[in-house]
């Protein structure tokens, strides 16, 4: 139980740990965004006090040091400075690395610890170093005891409160220790210095107070008071979730409190710029009210997202393993399988009931199948957001001034292949930084501004998805790819080949034209690793680059591992499966179009000769083709070969199986399925006998 | 409680006071009158706050009305020290912050916008 506990608050703790990350860059990017800085001292006071709760004595003592400066930059008492977001990405880090060993149980060096703990001291005002308390007085943390409500309290002290000796200030002070509390002055009483009496009491106060301890507990501040002052007490949020109503505009609430009737609400509202400004410039809302409104709503707008927030985590979601979610896809993809069996099997007995049923089965199992999809589908934005470190560091790295952008985040993806994309994209990146983008002085000389940028977005696109990754950056050296090319006899020297195919020989083992190895890259592995990785995930990459101007690299990705829409083949009785990603068009072969070609696996297609495969010889299938036989043309890197076969049987939804281990290493083929009449079908990896043929071409 | 005092320095074209002592209810009259006096001859006038023990509401009120006196006369009227941790809890809790000044003086110029500067 213990464990599971612990267990639980890891995953959280792993979440904040990225929470924490993106909250800090974006931070560095908009220095003094309060809400930003909100969001760091959250997950930091989160990590500490689950962690104090579930035993990680360490990680809370740690984080709660580095959280104490945080509220000190919450509170403006110290600037966020780069040296600031270093200590505390480092500090995140740290706690990552306590995390992951309490695990494996071997201690994480205490002394790193201790370092950044002295570092981030001597970022604390000199004065009182140890005496500081965090979390101040109006901000404190309380324990809610019921329903969260927030009141919007009116106190207007009798002028002469002073001389009961009582202070007003003490009255307000006594609120917030009921909960969060913004008071505003409301000042316009005060009259000049001259008609000033010094013992009245001229300001009287808004105070919005979030608080569970319910109205009596409010007048209970004020009950010595109440014959002299004047106390008005309103719910204004009464913690119920009615998203229509979203939180209140600054106009309803001035003209709710009567500040401003609702006729000079709309007038205001017609000349249609900010309500606030032009309440207060046209002399109908004092700033004081205007000022006292604004903080309403902002605090009615922070607890109500506070309260979705909570609620999204607890009653919206929950947490499922992973292997639990594959396996219902397995499930799934079986049923849709004895699904397909059923159709067929209901359409040859003819019988009409049979055939109604199994229409709708056919109809529930494809929900079934695209909600269970559904679910493992993952936004890749978790991933985009650790690139943004791995930018910002390799750019201080390498001494470049690199900003990075990011565009479809919201885009999702299957949970494995976003998993199984993270480490070519990394690579990618790295190449764009190391070899793309040029160091600040060569960007200036070459009339860029300093900082290069790299982007990376993401787009749906039928059922794949397309990333790519683009930089400003100098681009590709195409007479340079070649000539290294030429030298590592990849290509012929007087090979006559387009831009594309150029660029497509950097996929190739060991290439590498970097003069100087760097840390980063230029080791010459890498592109041919990201090549392999992409084309197990069936995708494929594509590079577009213009020499001084920078360079995108797109890789299409298939939305899903375990459902593909394929095109169904047979050779002879066998049937195949080719992904229809990647298939551009069928022609017709005709056996004098063979014999014409002397030999030559060559078609004319519409004017262009596109190289074909004949799928027979190469699976060694006996007996005669067909007079008329199909070429398949795919395109892979755009690169097109054709696949000939015997017959087009159409499209097909094909769940994927993996092969067993011991067809793990036969070429050319990437799964199975299994089809409606229970047979096997093989899923043909293009891309490799694509490869298998240049290579027999060369030989 | 400590003694309110207040000393002078510079002329009438830009005369400093430096305040000391507690700018409490207790001492409103005599902070009251020595703004006064010092605002008859001066045109413009600088409080320094550095050496001030404590502040409370009257004392900010104080504050305000002397801002808006100089407002009316077209003098000029500029608090230093206000930044302090202790002076901007009470401004916290007091609720004296805020984004836009009051409508007397020219610009929507404020003392208390954007907290104590």
């Amino acid at each position: 139980m213990i464990d599971a506990h612990r267990q639980a608050f890891k995953e959280e703790a792993y979440e904040l740990v990225a929470e924490l990350e993106t909250s800090l860059l974006a931070l560095e990017e908009v220095p003094d965004d309060k809400e930003t800085i909100g969001r760091v001292f959250r997950a930091m006071h989160t990590i500490k006090g689950s962690g104090a709760m579930f035993g990680f004595e360490d990680i809370a003592a740690f984080t709660h040091e580095v959280e104490t400066v945080f509220d000190l930059v919450r509170n403006d008492k110290i600037p966020v400075t780069k040296q600031l977001i270093n200590l505390t990405l480092s500090a995140r880090d740290q706690i990552k690395a306590m995390l992951d060993s309490s695990d494996s149980g071997s201690p994480v060096d205490d002394s790193a610890a201790a370092a950044l703990i002295l570092e981030l001291k001597k970022l604390l005002p000199q004065t009182g170093e140890d005496d500081f308390t965090p979390v101040s007085a109006t901000k404190a943390p309380f324990q809610p005891q019921g329903n969260l409500l927030t009141y919007r309290i009116r106190f207007k002290p009798a002028p002469d409160i002073f001389m009961s000796g009582t202070d007003p200030l003490k009255l307000i002070a006594e609120l917030s220790d009921l909960g969060a509390c913004r008071p505003i002055a409301q000042l316009s009483g005060i009259p000049v210095l001259e008609e000033f009496q010094p013992e009245s009491c001229y300001v009287h106060w808004d105070i919005i107070l979030t608080t569970a301890r319910g109205k009596d507990a409010i007048e209970d501040v004020f009950i010595f008071v109440a014959d002299d002052c004047e106390v008005v007490c309103d719910v204004i949020d009464d913690g119920s979730i009615e998203t229509e109503g979203d939180y209140k505009k600054l106009g309803e609430i001035l003209v709710e409190r009567g500040d401003i009737s609702r006729e000079d609400m709309d007038k205001v509202l017609s000349m249609q710029k900010r309500f606030g400004e032009l309440a207060v410039a046209t002399g109908l809302a004092k700033p004081d009210d205007v000022q006292s409104a604004l903080v309403e709503q902002q605090c009615v707008k922070e607890v109500r997202q506070e309260r979705q927030v909570q609620q999204a985590d607890s009653g919206t979601s929950i947490r499922v393993p992973a292997d639990k979610l594959d396996a219902l896809v397995n499930l799934v993809g079986e049923l849709v399988t004895v699904q397909a069996r059923l159709s067929q099997t209901a359409m040859s007995k003819r019988d009409a009931e049979l055939v109604n049923i199994a229409e709708e089965v056919e109809r529930l199992s494809a929900e079934l199948r695209d909600n269970a999809l559904n679910i493992r589908m993952l936004p890749i934005g978790t991933t985009f957001s650790k690139f943004k470190r791995l930018v910002r560091d390799l750019s201080n790295e390498l001494g470049k001034e690199i900003e990075m952008t990011t565009e479809g985040a919201e885009t999702e993806l299957d949970k494995t292949v976003i998993e199984r994309l993270n480490d070519p994209l990394v690579h990618l990146i790295r190449n764009s930084i190391d070899h793309g983008i040029e160091s600040p002085a060569e960007r200036i000389s070459a009339g860029k501004p300093s900082q290069g940028t790299v982007h990376l977005a993401a787009v749906h696109s039928g059922d794949s998805v397309l990333i790519s990754i683009t930089d400003d950056g100098a681009g590709l050296d195409r007479d340079a790819i070649r000539a290294k090319a030429v030298e590592k006899g990849l290509i012929q020297a007087t090979a006559e080949l387009s831009d594309k195919e150029i660029y497509a020989q950097i996929f190739a083992p060991g290439f590498s034209t970097a003069k100087q190895i760097t840390s980063v890259s230029g080791r010459g592995v890498g592109m041919d690793v990201v090549k392999r990785a992409i084309d197990a995930l069936r995708g494929t990459i594509d590079i577009n680059s213009t020499r001084g101007v920078g360079t995108t690299i797109t890789v299409k990705i298939p939305l899903t591992l375990a459902i593909i829409e394929s095109l169904l083949v047979k050779i002879g009785a066998d049937c195949f499966v080719l992904p229809l990603s990647l298939v551009n068009e069928c022609v017709e072969l005709t056996r004098e179009q063979v014999e014409d070609s002397h030999g030559r696996n060559l078609a004319n297609v519409r004017g262009h000769l596109i190289p074909y495969v004949p799928l027979r010889e190469q699976f060694g299938i006996t007996g005669t083709p067909p007079a008329i036989q199909q070429i398949v043309i795919t395109e892979v890197n755009g690169l097109r070969v054709g696949f000939v076969v015997d017959n087009v049987i159409g499209e097909h939804q094909t769940v994927i199986k993996s092969l067993g281990r011991a067809y793990k290493n036969v070429e050319g083929v990437s799964g199975a399925t299994i089809l409606g009449d229970g047979s096997v079908a093989l899923i043909l990896d293009i891309p490799h006998l694509m490869r298998g043929a240049e290579m027999s071409e060369r030989a | 409680m400590e003694e309110f005092t207040a000393d002078r320095t510079g002329g009438p074209e830009n005369l400093v006071m430096q305040l000391s002592g507690s700018m409490t209810i207790h001492n409103a009259v005599e902070i009251r009158d020595a703004l006064l006096e010092a605002f008859k001859e001066a045109t413009k006038l600088t409080c320094d706050l550095e050496k001030v023990s404590d502040i409370d509401l009257a004392g900010l009120q104080l504050l305000c009305a002397t801002h808006r006196s100089s407002c009316v006369s077209g003098k000029q009227f500029d608090v230093v020290g206000l930044d302090r941790e202790d002076f901007s809890k009470v401004l916290e809790c007091a609720g004296f912050a805020r984004h836009i000044g009051c409508m007397q003086n020219e610009n929507n110029r404020c003392i208390w916008v954007g907290g104590a500067q």
